[in-house]
């Protein structure tokens, strides 16, 4: 704390649905200590779509990990709607995924013996949905991002894009707070990555979905409202996208990029 | 280095070996002490010549039943090792990968097994050698005799067997996995993927078609049972085997699509927390693994089944040796059994018959070893049980009509009131007063008596060598001969005219003489042996090869076919005892053991290939409890699966023993086939509460693992 650092977060503005405040992350003992998250402070506002890049190992995995409680954080706190999460017993931390965050990630992580509709349902039996409201919502909202027709294929039926999609309809269909994606792309070739970014950029005008984005792609982020850069652990730069357009923005991420080094690219 | 590679990689790979350790440490003592309870049985303090032979038979069997035990085994091994193997196709790949040539994988590999298989062998034997301790008092006490002086007991012979035997399967195991390394492609090593294999269910119609189909199939198979009964081998029964395995593979394969296809109709049941996922986990799990899950349950059915006829049939020979062995001895004179010797007659019909005569006059010893004898004689009557059936009102209900029709072909065999009344008189059994116009029923087969009653009924009549009786109303219950079992079944007793009549056909079918000794049991054997061989001396040229009593005297049609004396009958029926207890105990536990350990392994195993599956719940936000419940549901279906359609069929194959079998005999094994059953569904869960334990910790540690990585 006593080394604080100039950061271009909202951190303690009123409105942060997500903040985090001088997170570290730190792996190992025993005299070899890595530092994977180096005091990182940043907020994300209800609605915002906020994409994360740096290049690999710079430690922007690991922060979304903390974020979805699948990982903790060293020091610092995470505050999600008020409630800090890295307080939360053990016992509670599935309960608080289930019910305030959504994920999509770089595999899709659907589950290969359940249906594309009941691999969406999955999300709202889980939180002890009632049965019949279920069939409605996940037919409604398949029709929505166009995965009607894979609802009843298994995952590996079905194309990556069409993959994703549906695991994007799983992350928003029980309405969560927060959404969390790991390199959603990442797997996709270019025509299903603008398809699966203009489903996410959707969710988030149109739905009111909050999307926190980790990716290494310019062409993905340049979708988000704002994106930060991460590198070696700590919080580099921070490019909001304002009015602009989509190209102008994705210049202005090239340019950051260019200047952080070339090796975004290596995954 | 490579021994110290195979070392360390047998303790990382604990848990995959700890079901499969333990199996094979428990089917190695079951296999040493049962093979070793002959050579525990030199503890005994008094062994007869029947209960020697009893355990000679004993011996045979068990070395027989060993056979088809070792390939049981030998099947458990292969396949649990060849499953462990494919486990870990992906570090194999490793290890060539990185220029390992392939005999030295395989000898990493032969390292392993060897290692495990003498770990469990030797273990199997120690416990094995515990074991056969406590089961020869269990003998012991079988066979009616005592140890006063017990020692610790360690058969050479079952140790060398065993021994011998576990190192073939081993070997034979080794070669298998050995061949698949060498033969297996780099490629497919690596690519192996966690439980690429699995997917959803597919050919839905087809599935539910197939489920209704099974469901016929089984439901003829057990008609087809129910028609053959179960007494012969005939082409019912095959069709019935037929049909059974048949349905059992088509029920399997169908079952998961016909259980998936109701349920997501019943959105209701199927929309609640994580059921679609331990559903769908089944149902894909059933899919991918119905060929075992049929062998599995044709196992435990054969188990179930080998365990409840062994307990009904030792019911039989349970409760009423006292009943059958009350005369000291009796000695049978049936020519029936040398049908090329007629010698005999004239011999017969100089004494009238009588055998008690005969031998007195041929023995100077006689008298003094027969305080008393009495002697029935049991004459064709020349009419079919037929005749008396037809009068009996209702009478399906009394008996089973397969039953019925072979009792309606069989000829009534008569025995006269006085013979009768005097036999009573032997054993202090109140006699029989008939008018010159009645019969009465003798029957000690407990099955029989209430359509033994309704035979001697005072409206029945009965025509018999010219005579015209009537029942004289009341059923009796005396035994006429010392045997294993309870055997006077539905005899005629007529007046003493009657028989007198029949007598003209010639001589008697059989003739029993009842005796009893002027000392105890024990010394009135060895006199009775000694006065026989004065009065029925072997042949010219035979020796005596032992002490037994049969071996004693020469065989013949008359006056002495064999002698059954009380003592010797209560050892068989002990020795046969233990013989059923025994091989039934050995065939079902190791049967059923193997199966076991077969589930576990494969439930294990899957867990283990689903862990990405519970990490991707669990980020989902689905809590450990919930993923513990969905755990234990997969458990319980997958071990009470084929369990369940094992036990439908062993109900039904049974039921079809106990309708026939049992119901003749009059036994009533319900009890003991419960105590079977209630200890087999006991083992069985022992390692399903383990898998269960086992499968949670893996997933458990997989979860907590990462979160705290």
């Amino acid at each position: 704390m006593e080394n604080r650092k100039a950061t271009t977060a909202v951190a303690g503005s009123p409105s942060a649905l997500l903040e985090l405040s001088h997170v570290g992350k730190v792996y190992g003992g025993k005299g070899v200590i890595t530092k994977a998250l180096d005091d990182v402070s940043m907020a994300v506002r209800k609605g915002e779509f906020v994409a994360i890049m740096g290049p690999s190992g710079s430690g922007k995995s690991t922060l979304l990990n903390c974020v979805a409680t699948i990982d903790t954080a060293t020091s610092g706190t995470i505050t999600l709607g008020g409630r800090d999460v890295t307080r939360l017993r053990r016992a509670d931390l599935a309960k608080f995924r289930r019910d305030e965050l959504g994920f999509i990630f770089q595999d899709s992580n659907l589950l290969d013996t359940l249906t594309g509709f009941e691999n969406i349902a999955l999300a709202l039996t889980l939180r002890g949905e009632r049965p019949h409201k279920i069939e409605q919502s996940v037919n409604e909202l398949a029709r929505v991002l166009g995965v009607e027709e894979v609802l009843q294929k298994y995952p590996e039926q079905m194309s990556g894009g069409q993959r994703q999609r549906v695991a994007a309809a799983r992350a928003i269909v029980s309405g969560p707070q927060l959404i969390l994606a790991d390199e959603p792309t990442g797997a996709l070739d270019s025509k299903s990555s603008a398809v699966l970014l203009d489903v996410l950029e959707n969710m988030n005008k149109h739905m009111g979905a909050t999307i926190l984005m980790v990716t290494h792609d310019a062409f993905a982020a340049s979708y988000s409202t704002r994106t930060v850069f991460v590198r070696d652990g700590r919080l580099f730069n921070d490019i909001s996208r304002g009015d602009a357009p989509r190209n102008e923005y994705y210049q202005r991420i090239m340019e950051v990029m260019a200047f952080l080094g070339g090796d975004l690219d290596a995954r | 280095m490579l021994a110290k590679l195979a070392f360390r990689n047998v303790r990382r790979a604990g848990r995959d070996y700890a079901i499969y350790f333990i199996t094979v440490a428990l089917g190695v003592a079951l296999f040493y002490a049962f093979n070793a309870v002959r050579s525990q049985a030199v503890l005994f303090d008094a062994l007869s010549a029947d209960s020697v032979r009893m355990l000679d038979l004993l011996n045979m069997m068990i070395g027989l039943f060993s056979v088809v035990v070792a390939c049981v085994l030998g099947f458990l091994v292969v396949y649990a090792n060849r499953f462990l193997i494919r486990r870990r196709r992906r570090e194999f790949g490793t290890y060539l990968l990185l220029g390992m040539s392939a005999g030295r994988v395989s000898r990493v590999l032969l390292f392993e097994t060897i290692l495990v298989g003498l770990g469990s062998l030797v273990v199997g034997l120690v416990l094995g050698i515990a074991l056969s301790q406590g089961l020869s008092f269990a003998t012991a006490a079988l066979m009616g005799t005592t140890m006063t002086k017990y020692r610790f007991i360690v058969s050479p012979d079952a140790l060398g067997l065993t021994s011998l035997c576990f190192v073939v399967i081993f070997a034979v195991s080794a070669i298998v996995d050995v061949v698949y390394i060498r033969h297996c492609k780099l490629v497919t090593l690596l690519s192996a993927h966690e439980g690429n294999e699995r997917a959803g269910v597919t050919r839905m119609p087809l599935r539910i078609v197939g489920f209704v189909v099974s469901l016929v199939l089984l439901a003829c198979a057990y008609w087809q049972l129910s028609i053959n009964g179960m007494r012969e081998v005939d082409a019912h029964f095959w069709v019935a085997t037929a049909l059974m395995v048949a349905g059992t593979f088509t029920f399997f394969w169908s079952v998961a699509g016909f259980a998936i296809f109701v349920l997501t109709h019943a959105k209701g049941t199927y929309l609640r927390g994580i059921r679609m996922f331990t559903t769908r986990q089944i149902a894909s799990k059933v899919n991918t693994a119905f060929v075992s899950m049929s062998v599995v349950c044709v196992m435990l059915f054969f188990a179930l089944t080998t365990a409840s006829v062994g307990m009904g049939l030792l019911e039989l020979f349970a409760g009423n040796i006292d009943q059958t062995t009350r005369y000291d001895a009796s000695i049978l004179a049936q020519p029936a059994y040398f049908p090329d010797d007629t010698s005999w007659e004239g011999e017969s019909a100089r004494y009238d018959g009588d055998i008690a005569a005969c031998l007195a006059e041929r023995t100077g010893k006689w008298e003094s070893v027969v305080s008393e004898s009495a002697q029935i004689d049991y004459w064709d009557s020349g009419v079919n049980y037929q005749a008396l059936l037809d009068q009996i009102q209702n009478v399906e209900d009394l008996k089973d009509a397969d039953v019925l029709t072979a009792i309606c072909k069989t000829e009534i065999q008569a025995v006269s009131e006085s013979q009768y009344n005097a036999c009573c008189a032997l054993i202090g059994e109140h006699g029989i007063d008939l008018a010159s116009d009645e019969f009465a029923v003798d029957n000690t087969v407990s099955g029989y008596d209430t359509l033994g009653a309704a035979m001697g009924g005072k409206d029945i009549k009965l025509e018999m060598a010219g005579a015209t009786l009537h029942g004289c109303g009341s059923l009796q219950c005396v035994p006429l001969d010392t045997s294993a079992v309870s055997d006077v079944a539905l005899l005629v007793i007529v007046p003493d005219e009657v028989v007198a009549n029949l007598r003209k056909g010639g001589f008697p079918n059989y003739s029993y003489l009842n005796v009893m000794y002027r000392e105890g049991r024990e010394q009135g054997d060895v006199a009775l042996a000694e006065a026989l061989r004065e009065a029925a001396p072997l042949a010219e040229g035979a020796r005596t090869a032992s002490d037994d009593m049969e071996e004693q005297y020469q065989r013949g049609p008359w006056p002495v076919s064999t002698v059954y004396t009380g003592r010797s009958m209560a050892d068989q029926a002990g020795g046969l005892r233990m013989v059923i207890a025994f091989l039934a105990l050995y065939i079902g536990f190791v049967m059923l053991v193997a199966t076991a350990a077969v589930l576990a392994i494969q439930q294990l195993s899957e867990t283990a290939d689903s862990l990405g599956r519970y990490r991707r719940l669990s980020d989902l936000g689905c809590d450990l409890r919930q993923i513990s419940g969905s755990l234990r549901t997969q458990t319980v279906v997958h071990f009470c699966a084929p369990l369940v359609l094992a036990v439908c069929h062993t109900v039904c194959a049974v039921s079809v023993v106990g309708g026939t079998l049992f119901s003749e005999l009059g036994v009533d094994p319900t009890g003991l086939i419960g105590i079977a059953a209630g200890s087999i569904v006991g083992i069985y869960a022992v390692y399903l509460v383990a898998t269960y334990l086992l499968s949670k910790s893996i997933v458990r540690n997989a979860i907590v693992q990462r979160r705290t990585a």
